[in-house]
């Protein structure tokens, strides 16, 4: 599976992906720049990474939206290539309209930081074809604007064509929704899909779940596993 | 002819504003009565070149619409001055 | 004689002036006279502490880098290096403390990035005062939150820090930054390398009026209305930062740069005149070509403090490489002079040359030797009157010293903060050792930060000894060799002559311990004049040291407890009740003194500490610290989720035993079959078990009995 990961100025995630994904599956990872105007050869899946692209400033993932490189973005998407918007890459995403909603500012109004749990509420996209439905995982959070917000009609209608794929939730019940999300998230979604289904959003981060001894977990390498498992089975 | 825009930007109503919230709630902490509807937004001035005044306000206008704002959760409102 | 020129405005002293007349063999003019009088400045050049600084031992096998970069530098083994130091930002912090914060964390991280190293980590020394009045509250919330948004964004991970609370820093607020990085050996960078006929370029920001004469500003007590301060605080951008940073690294491996200086206090002047007095250099600053924000005086824009600028040297021929990355990177980039080999600071206006000064003169600042003097009331300091410190109820006492603004948890504060960006946090913050991952090994850096400012305040000299020893034990009982050490000397004004005397006696108590230790001082830091007419700081010197272990599965971490094991306790069944949590607790004031330094004891627990821990003997281990015995138990407990049952005997006062502080101590979870081997390590050395690990309270015969679910909460809430 060809990988690329975009690369805005202030992105800071973006070698923590390129690592987790090429010792989790093996392949390699190509970085491309934000004002390259396609990307080399053709990758199957694209990810756009955490950090503070732009610095966060006006609005976090505003101006990185408006990049050269998503053109070639968009047009990979539309041709049914598998495009994964983690954290800042999930604002990015809402930004360019590839996926709908907005991320604001945690209840809290601070940054945070730490482990978290969330549900896998569907499988039947390629990123948890091999995940099971309503198992819990920790993937951790770092962020100052991850409030998933909708207005009450699209939000609704996001909930009942099944587009949410992972939502906050308690790993001691399994129960979830917005009173386990850290941030305030409507209906506590962490991660939603598109209608076609080749691109997810979602808040937490999987490559900070992936490395072993570190202090993040490994529910990451089920993340980047169950994604290879639809690829190669080209299930979708 | 050299004009100033002036974009104030502000969460759309219905939207969840918690900085809005947190500073109404402080206010009444500081003792202001009578204070509501606390929205707390962004201002973004521009010096720009047009031909005139309204020509300087169609330029704004793009402007909010491909960066300075997100249409989804918030409105803007536009000042030109010569 | 009467001089021309009206030096003391710029903060030199006759003496001063009249040497520097004696170097020029003439007066300086109006620019030469402000360049000279910055660079003297006690910010720039430490001269109150040059001096004493020297008997600071700089060697060690794992040193690569002592002082004299911008940065010190350790072998961590397979080719890489650790650059690391750390910095103050008193001053601005408590005029401005969001952005005083903010652009801390900034300016050592691009020390970092000059020594050719990726910024990797961060950690936050910060003080405060009384937690209950509010002006402590609102500028611990500006630097709380400048340091996680400026370190969030330019994505370095704090992994560590140390948040005090004292009255003495109500209005002296102490922030001291400190990061690091892994670097390469063979592609390091150096600020001594540059020659004739090389390039200045300034990459990076505009230069602006930002922090305008901030080196005297910090080099003075802050004035009584310190908002007239303001047009001195530096406004930092973590995002040109992050773009520098990408710039810098991609500029040298790519062969494009060898030396970089970064742009401090006295920004253009400071990294420009020493770039060319460490290559044994002259420099020729051409003033038109610095890229400005606003119009600017020429004095101004030799000492601006605008954020985010390095200087680079670069050789003509790679100047168009060189130009084409940063505008890759979307930076502002300008040649601004050229090295020469005139020995002198030249600074031109287009064709006119309006200074020139002896490049030596700029670093050559005389050493002052302040006269030192024994605080009058030291003594007094020292008496402890036993009976304040009977403990009627150990329980209580106990969760007041878990629960009180010192002890309880900070999670609040470093959850702002993200610790896990980079992908090589094996031990985040909350705990008592922070450990990174070396790149592409096997291998582990270790990191403590401690300071003990009650103590220190007691005695400076036993206080320091103590602060540094601790700092090594929390290493050596993870099982890590230490490799070095940087300080950051945060003071109040050395023109005193027993605040000088603490100074002096503090940095001694750091060397010997050192010495004797075995951990040379590779970096620093000295903060001078933290004092306003309301009061002084106590004497606060702060200590990082880092540590390495070649295979991270030895790490033996706190928290790890397991139903069923033996506790011990290693170390004196007592130390001291002065100067402790506990002692301050009870009289309002700290009081007495510490244990004084015993190293033949530390080197003992040393060599045990590291065999237990990389023998895998036992599943967990921490050394006592604030609060003693008692809350090393209580932290244990929580952290590792399981109850403890101790039966110690107290020999004594029982609240010697269960509070006091100082000395090489600390407490082991020792798995039950691995017990006779840990007991046969520890032979040689006082070892005692004490108890047990199970159930779900800590338990102490005669002592306390409480919950651990209360015990958590007390440390999670708080508790006044």
């Amino acid at each position: 599976m060809k990988t690329a990961v975009v690369v805005f100025p202030g992105s800071n995630c973006d070698r923590d992906v390129q690592r987790a994904i090429s010792e989790t599956l093996r392949t390699s990872v190509d970085m491309v720049w934000h004002e390259e105007k396609e990307f080399p050869g053709h990758p199957d899946l694209v990810v756009l990474p955490g950090g503070f692209s732009y610095g966060d400033y006006l609005r976090g993932g505003a101006m990185a939206a408006r990049s050269p490189i998503i053109k070639a973005v968009r047009a990979h998407a539309a041709s049914g290539g598998l495009l994964l918007g983690i954290c800042n890459g999930f604002q990015v995403l809402t930004q360019a309209r590839l996926l709908p909603g907005a991320l604001i500012p945690n209840t809290s109004l601070t940054f945070i930081c730490k482990p978290c749990y969330i549900r896998v509420e569907k499988t039947d996209n390629p990123f948890t074809y091999g995940l099971k439905e309503g198992e819990v995982l920790q993937f951790p959070i770092a962020h100052h604007e991850g409030l998933f917000f909708l207005p009450p009609k699209e939000l609704k209608e996001l909930e009942d064509s099944g587009r949410v794929v992972f939502r906050y939730a308690d790993p001691a019940t399994g129960k979830a929704g917005v009173e386990y999300a850290p941030n305030g998230a409507l209906n506590g979604i962490a991660g939603i899909r598109n209608e076609r289904g080749n691109i997810l959003g979602l808040m937490p981060h999987p490559e900070r779940a992936t490395v072993a001894q570190l202090n993040g977990g490994t529910d990451g390498v089920k993340f980047w596993k169950s994604l290879e498992k639809a690829f190669v089975g080209g299930a979708f | 002819m050299n004009f100033r825009a002036e974009v104030v930007i502000t969460p759309r109503e219905g939207v969840l504003d918690t900085q809005g919230k947190a500073v109404e709630k402080t206010l009444g902490n500081l003792g202001f009565k009578g204070i509501s509807e606390v929205r707390v937004g962004r201002i973004v001035t521009m010096d720009m070149e047009a031909e005139n005044e309204a020509a300087a306000r169609k330029t704004a206008e793009s402007a909010c619409q491909d960066l300075l704002a997100n249409d989804l959760i918030e409105t803007y409102k536009i000042i030109i001055e010569a | 004689m009467a001089y021309k020129m009206d030096y003391r405005r710029v903060g030199l002293t006759d003496s001063e002036y009249k040497r520097i007349n004696e170097i020029l063999g003439r007066e300086p003019n109006a620019l030469e006279l402000e360049l000279v009088g910055v660079m003297w400045s006690e910010h720039c050049s430490y001269k109150s502490t040059r001096p004493m600084l020297k008997t600071h031992p700089p060697k060690g096998k794992y040193v690569l880098q002592g002082q004299g970069e911008n940065a010190g530098v350790v072998d961590m083994g397979e080719g890489w290096g650790f650059a690391f130091k750390v910095e103050s930002h008193n001053h601005p912090s408590a005029v401005a403390p969001f952005q005083g914060a903010a652009t801390g964390v900034g300016g050592i991280i691009r020390d970092i990035i000059a020594m050719g190293a990726r910024p990797s980590v961060s950690m936050d020394g910060l003080f405060f005062g009384d937690p209950k009045l509010s002006k402590t509250q609102n500028l611990a919330k500006g630097i709380v939150e400048g340091v996680g948004s400026y370190g969030n964004a330019v994505g370095v991970p704090i992994v560590g820090g140390k948040t005090y609370y004292a009255p003495c820093f109500t209005d002296n607020p102490l922030v001291n930054a400190f990061s690091a990085g892994f670097v390469r050996l063979d592609k390091m960078a150096s600020s001594q390398t540059a020659k004739a006929g090389d390039l200045a370029v300034l990459l990076g920001s505009k230069t602006g009026r930002d922090g305008i004469a901030g080196a005297s500003f910090a080099s003075k007590e802050l004035a009584e209305d310190a908002r007239s301060s303001k047009p001195q605080i530096q406004i930092g951008d973590p995002f040109e930062e992050k773009l520098l940073i990408e710039c810098c690294l991609d500029l040298l491996d790519k062969g494009l740069i060898a030396s970089m200086q970064d742009m401090g206090a006295a920004g253009i002047l400071s990294s420009s005149s020493e770039i060319a007095c460490k290559s044994g250099c002259g420099i020729d600053i051409q003033m038109k070509q610095i890229p400005l924000r606003e119009k600017m005086e020429p004095w101004e824009i030799f000492l601006s403090e605008s954020q985010e600028r390095m200087l680079l040297i670069v050789e003509k021929e790679k100047l168009d490489p060189v130009f084409a990355m940063a505008r890759h990177y979307g930076l502002d980039c300008a040649v601004v002079g050229t090295v020469t080999d005139s020995l002198k600071y030249k600074v031109f206006d287009g064709e006119e040359l309006i200074a020139e000064l002896p490049i030596g003169i700029l670093g050559d600042a005389p050493e002052v030797f302040w006269p030192a003097k024994e605080p009058a009331e030291l003594p007094k300091r020292q008496v402890l009157d036993g009976s304040k410190l009977a403990s009627a109820d150990p329980e209580q006492d106990l969760l007041t010293l878990v629960g009180c603004p010192n002890g309880a948890s900070k999670h609040e504060i470093w959850e702002q903060y993200d610790s896990m960006v980079q992908l090589h946090t094996i031990v985040g913050p909350g705990q008592p050792v922070a450990a990174v991952e070396v790149p592409d090994t096997k291998r582990a850096c270790l990191l403590t930060m401690e300071a003990e400012p009650c103590k220190c305040w007691t005695d400076p000299y036993t206080g320091a000894a103590e602060t540094m020893a601790l700092s090594l034990r929390g290493l050596w009982l993870s099982g890590a060799d230490a490799l070095g050490m940087t300080n950051c000397l945060n003071f109040a004004s050395p023109e005193n002559p027993e605040h000088f005397f603490e100074l002096q006696q503090s940095i001694k108590g750091l060397a010997d311990a050192c010495r004797a230790l075995d951990c040379p001082v590779v970096s620093g830091n000295v903060s001078l004049y933290n004092e306003t007419a309301n009061g002084r700081i106590y004497p606060t010197p702060l200590v990082v040291t880092a540590g390495l272990l070649t295979d991270r599965d030895e790490l033996l971490r706190a928290g790890a407890t397991k139903d069923g094991d033996a506790i011990y306790m290693v170390g004196k069944e007592k130390g001291s009740l002065g100067a402790s949590r506990y002692q301050d607790l009870k009289c309002g004031e700290p009081l007495g003194k510490t244990v004084e330094p015993d190293f033949e004891a530390e080197k003992s627990f040393r060599e045990r500490a590291v065999k237990t821990a990389r023998g895998h003997l036992a599943d967990s281990g921490r050394v006592l610290a604030g609060g003693g015995l008692a809350v090393a138990l209580a932290s244990e407990a929580i952290a590792s989720g399981t109850g403890l049952k101790i039966d110690l005997k107290p020999q004594g006062a029982r609240e010697l035993t269960l509070f006091s502080e100082g000395g090489a101590r600390a407490i082991y979870a020792v798995p039950q079959q691995k017990t006779a081997e840990f007991e046969k390590t520890w032979a040689g050395f006082p070892c005692r078990r004490i108890g047990a690990a199970g159930g779900d309270r800590l338990t102490w015969d005669g002592m306390f009995d409480v919950q651990l679910g209360e015990l958590r909460k007390t440390f999670t809430e708080g508790r006044q």
